[in-house]
């Protein structure tokens, strides 16, 4: 990357020099917030990736009349509360960086523009789709995953009862806890919950997108989140206290050997741990959320993100321009792999790309990519949960508040029993739709 | 000296005083109302609004029914007090006592000043990095030194447990806000003009005496400006809690302006946090108006 | 020499014994803060200084330095604007810290020296500015300074920090002027020195304790601020550390080593000042200008 240090270098020299010049800009004013026809303002949250999403707007900015203007933002809310700023000002970006979810919650605020052309005939997936128009391009995809101590658990436990009795047998014998259930207001404990219910088959939502209902407390379903919301209870008697745990927490619990196994996301784990204690990584095996006996993995969690253009920018028709040229770009794939074994590509011509196969990391970790690979077809997003897999605007409202992380705290810290537990959350849900 | 001179020289002051109270007032007033006083109004007119951010709507003061009505919002104003109290009572005892014993002019007391102003100093990001390698079930060396030595059998998620949250983010707080007392009480301490200690020793007053009726009417004016504005600070502190427990467990934390923030960015009810805004405002400034009558804390009752 | 008053009655002895008593809780507290003090800022520093393989090694945190690595600083250094953020905020910190400084001697000054109507009032409807959530105010700010046209620089981000740090250390110097007695000018007046002269030889040297306690109240304020930066500066450059930070601190190769060596640099430029500034501290009333 000799190049990259190189440009960096020079950067810092020219803005160095510049700074007491642009002191003296400042003093008279004249900072000015940018914005012109030609400039397409971008928001994202992926300052991971920043070498390459600079040259891919580099190039991008060779091509055509455009220049891109990036701010970066930290994960989490904060994209949320850059674009409310920038709204409110009638400023608005003209790209954004985010999650599926939230792409549809733009389209149903009429913030969202059209991105067919990037779409169609792309083989990309679709997941916003309203009355036949595409508002979200998908660059990546981030599964769920779960990491556990292969020298402590013979071997995977996959059922709901395996794990149940190894995990008690670890927390009893071998001076840590076996498993680690997060609860409360974090992204980390409200998927977790979330993928529980999908692996006992609970139908949380039902219906098309513009009559979606509430059925988590309904027939069958009831008794099988009752049932779920058991299991967690009763694996929390061997995990530590995780309330109000997010995905560094309970990495942290691994890494210090505090539970011998965490639902997580794709290889965060491995890749954190890697740093810290390279002795404990061979010990560490990729696995699927428990299930139930008798069921199948037939829906699986899987983060998707990428970009949403704004309809009502200054510039718009550049916007899309760009998003397209992003996703075509020679170097979407770096920008995928910036955090290999994390992120995902999009498709699955992507996924069995010579890129990914040949990445350093994701060979040693062959296991995860094997995990990825046999499930692909069942991955799915949190948004997808109306009938036949129509976008679902209560999911994705609940999913911000973050309502099945905050119900696993009802239980394990508030003492509610499972029973009490589907209805609370069944009203938190419904109270959204009002 | 001639009438004329002495109205020459009235003349002259007033300019001075004039341009003084000019130089010193306009750009401090013009400061204050571009970055409160506008935001401030702009706020409060947001909180009149629905979906003020984007398609708005004028709904009157229904936001604020919404909240003052809403089931939490007892307990969060509770835990609100609860922190802003103890945290801000908690920090100037430490800060008044430190100030006390650094004034003594002991061995060391260099060093003991750096190190006392030093984690005011600090942004609090860093601070609660460093409190979660002491509090941290995981990372933490408290719990980890404990579970070695035996007092614990396994760690205790301070900021985890209904018990131990509250109490936890106030220690963390008083670490970081405990010297801001300190040092501006340091400065009164040492504008006490130190004859009037000698003359009481000399009569034969206590240390408790000479403290009682020297050091603290000193400190008076100090102190109550202290509790007024830590306090008001405390009650809407934001970072330092919701970096630590994010508001749980179970609420046990959730304080006013964590609601508020749960309810810009995450429930994206922006009338609704601006009004809960305003709600504490008029909270904190009828508290702010009977302190100020009761105690005018402006005025010094020096010498 | 002794006045037998109420309880004098052998206070020669006990003002002695009291007086041990004291040093004694003096050097306890002293330890204590020392200790309070000293243990997180050594377990930063602890695992700053380590490469985390050895700061974490077998499972448990690592207090006692046994090597000694900068890996974590190089990370830092060059695979991040790290330097870039750090100047943003010396820049910024440095012109507030004094522009709020001066403002407070200025008005403190003219608070306590001339009687206008209204002055108490002015004075207390400034602290109600801090009376309000300052979460909610990001937005309008925002509105503000881009209708100004202010995004983006160094200008508008100072002023914006020196309008949260002054209303307060307004109060301080007002307050702190209080105490210095007026006598003081007037002998100055009476030897034929002019209003403007007398503060800056008079006023300013016995005013020292109080501004420096103005200063950094201004320093930390400008130092720990992330919402104004937030909202001020959109493009990366211009970024300060507490926001770039928080930029870099969520990626997934960013792990607690290059953290605490990041809390670290951050915690440089405090503890320089902490350091700088003990001198000042203890030059109270007896040595400020006194005759």
């Amino acid at each position: 990357m000799g190049w990259s240090n190189t440009s960096r270098r020079q950067f810092l020299q020219t803005t160095g020099a510049a700074a007491a010049t642009f002191t003296v800009a400042g003093c008279l004013g004249l900072g000015g917030g940018g914005g012109g026809d030609s400039t397409i303002q971008y928001l994202s949250d992926r300052g991971d990736s920043k070498d390459v999403i600079d040259d891919i707007i580099s190039e991008f900015e060779d091509e055509s009349d455009y220049e891109v203007e990036v701010t970066y933002t930290s994960k989490g809310t904060s994209t949320d509360a850059q674009l409310q700023k920038m709204k409110a000002a009638g400023n608005p970006p003209d790209v954004v960086f985010d999650t599926s979810a939230d792409a549809y919650r733009y389209q149903r605020d009429g913030d969202a523009a059209p991105v067919n052309d990037t779409i169609e005939g792309s083989g990309l997936p679709d997941p916003v789709n309203v009355d036949g128009d595409s508002y979200f391009v998908p660059t990546m995809v981030e599964p769920l995953m779960g990491w556990y101590r292969n020298d402590l658990y013979d071997e995977n436990p996959t059922t709901w009862e395996t794990w149940q009795s190894e995990a008690q047998r670890i927390s009893e014998n071998e001076g840590l806890e076996g498993y680690v259930v997060q609860s409360g207001q974090t992204n980390n404990a409200d998927t977790s919950m979330t993928q529980y219910l999908w692996q006992n088959d609970v139908n949380i939502y039902a219906g098309p997108s513009d009559d979606i209902e509430v059925t988590i407390d309904q027939g069958d379903n009831e008794q099988r989140a009752i049932e779920t919301y058991q299991w967690v209870d009763q694996m929390s008697e061997y995990a530590p206290n995780g309330s109000g745990w997010e995905w560094g927490d309970a990495i942290g619990a691994l890494q210090q050997e505090n539970a011998a196994a965490i639902m997580s996301v794709g290889g965060l784990p491995v890749l954190t741990i890697q740093e810290a204690r390279p002795d404990l990584v061979e010990n560490l095996s990729p696995t699927a959320f428990p299930l139930p006996d008798g069921r199948s993995q037939d829906k699986w969690w899987a983060y998707m993100e990428g970009h949403v253009v704004w309809d009502g920018g200054d510039s718009t028709d550049g916007a899309k321009e760009f998003v397209k040229f992003f996703s075509e770009s020679e170097r979407f794939m770096d920008f995928v792999l910036s955090a290999p074994l994390f992120q995902f590509p999009p498709t699955e011509e992507g996924l069995n790309s010579d890129a990914v196969k040949d990445n350093e990391v994701i060979q040693q970790h062959q296991d995860a990519m094997d995990l990825v690979r046999d499930n692909w077809d069942a991955f799915t997003t949190v948004l997808a949960t109306g009938d036949d897999g129509a976008p679902n605007i209560v999911a994705a409202d609940a999913y911000g508040q973050q309502v099945f992380g905050q119900s696993t705290d009802q239980m394990v810290v508030g003492d509610l029993s499972p029973e009490e537990t589907v209805s609370w959350v069944a009203d938190e849900l419904r109270a959204l739709q009002e | 000296m001639s009438a004329v001179t002495s109205v020459r020289h009235r003349v002259a002051d007033m300019d001075e005083r004039r341009f003084l109270l000019l130089a010193t007032f306009v750009p401090v007033a013009g400061f204050f109302a571009v970055v409160w006083l506008a935001p401030i109004l702009y706020a409060l007119g947001m909180s009149l609004f629905d979906n003020p951010t984007g398609a708005a709507s004028f709904v009157g003061v229904a936001n604020y029914a919404d909240i003052l009505t809403s089931v939490g919002f007892p307990k969060y104003l509770w835990n609100s007090v609860v922190y802003a109290v103890s945290s801000t009572v908690l920090s100037l005892l430490v800060g008044l006592g430190l100030a006390l014993v650094v004034n003594q002019q002991v061995r060391g007391g260099n060093a003991l000043r750096t190190l006392m102003i030093f984690p005011y100093l600090l942004p609090t990001l860093v601070v609660i990095f460093m409190w979660k390698f002491i509090l941290d079930p995981n990372l933490g060396v408290l719990n980890q030194y404990l579970v070695q030595w035996g007092v614990l059998e396994s760690p205790i998620a301070f900021f985890s447990t209904l018990q131990w949250a509250m109490p936890a983010v106030v220690v963390a707080s008083v670490w970081k806000f405990g010297s801001f007392a300190f040092f501006i009480l340091l400065a009164r301490l040492q504008a006490i003009d130190p004859n009037l200690y000698e003359r009481a020793r000399v009569e034969g007053a206590s240390t408790w005496q000479s403290f009682r009726d020297i050091t603290l009417p000193h400190l008076r004016g100090a102190i109550l400006i202290i509790l007024l504005v830590r306090g008001i600070w405390m009650f809407n502190k934001f970072d330092i809690i919701f970096l630590s427990t994010r508001g749980g467990p179970l609420e046990a934390t959730t304080t006013l302006p964590i609601r508020v923030y749960q309810l810009a960015f995450s429930e994206v009810n922006f009338g609704g946090a601006t009004a809960l805004a305003g709600i504490m405002f008029f909270l904190l400034a009828l508290v702010a108006v009977v302190y100020f009558r009761a105690f005018e804390p402006e005025k010094e009752v020096a010498n | 020499m002794f006045e037998f008053g109420e309880g004098a009655a052998g206070s020669y002895v006990s003002q002695a014994t009291q007086q041990r008593v004291k040093r004694t809780a003096v050097v306890l507290t002293a330890l204590l803060v020392a200790v309070f003090v000293t243990i997180p800022v050594y377990v930063m520093i602890a695992i700053a200084v380590q490469s985390p393989s050895s700061a974490f090694a077998g499972g448990s945190v690592q207090l006692f330095v046994d090597s000694l690595s900068f890996e974590n600083f190089r990370v830092l250094l060059t695979e991040t604007s790290t330097p870039r953020y750090f100047f943003n905020s010396i820049v910024v910190t440095a012109s507030s810290t004094f522009l709020s400084t001066v403002i407070a001697v200025a008005a403190g000054y003219g608070l306590t020296r001339f009687d206008f109507t209204g002055k108490t009032l002015m004075a207390r409807a400034v602290l109600f500015a801090y009376m309000f959530s300052p979460i909610v105010l990001a937005i309008p700010l925002y509105v503000i300074f881009y209708t100004l046209g202010l995004l983006n620089s160094y200008f508008a981000l100072t002023l914006a920090l020196t309008a949260i740090s002054a209303p307060f250390t307004i109060w301080l110097m007002w307050q702190y002027f209080q105490t210095v007695p007026i006598a003081l000018e007037e002998s100055a007046w009476v030897r034929g020195a002019s209003r403007t002269r007398t503060i800056w030889d008079v006023v300013l040297p016995v005013a020292r304790p109080g501004y420096i306690s103005a200063a950094i109240f201004s320093f930390a304020v400008s130092w720990n601020d992330f919402t104004m930066a937030r909202v001020v500066m959109s493009q990366d450059e211009m970024y300060t550390i507490t926001v770039g930070a928080s930029l870099f601190l969520d990626r997934v190769s960013i792990g607690w080593g290059e953290t605490m060596a990041a809390s670290l640099l951050i915690a440089i430029p405090p503890f320089c000042i902490a350091l700088f500034l003990q001198n000042y501290l203890l030059q109270g009333f007896n040595v400020g200008g006194l005759e």
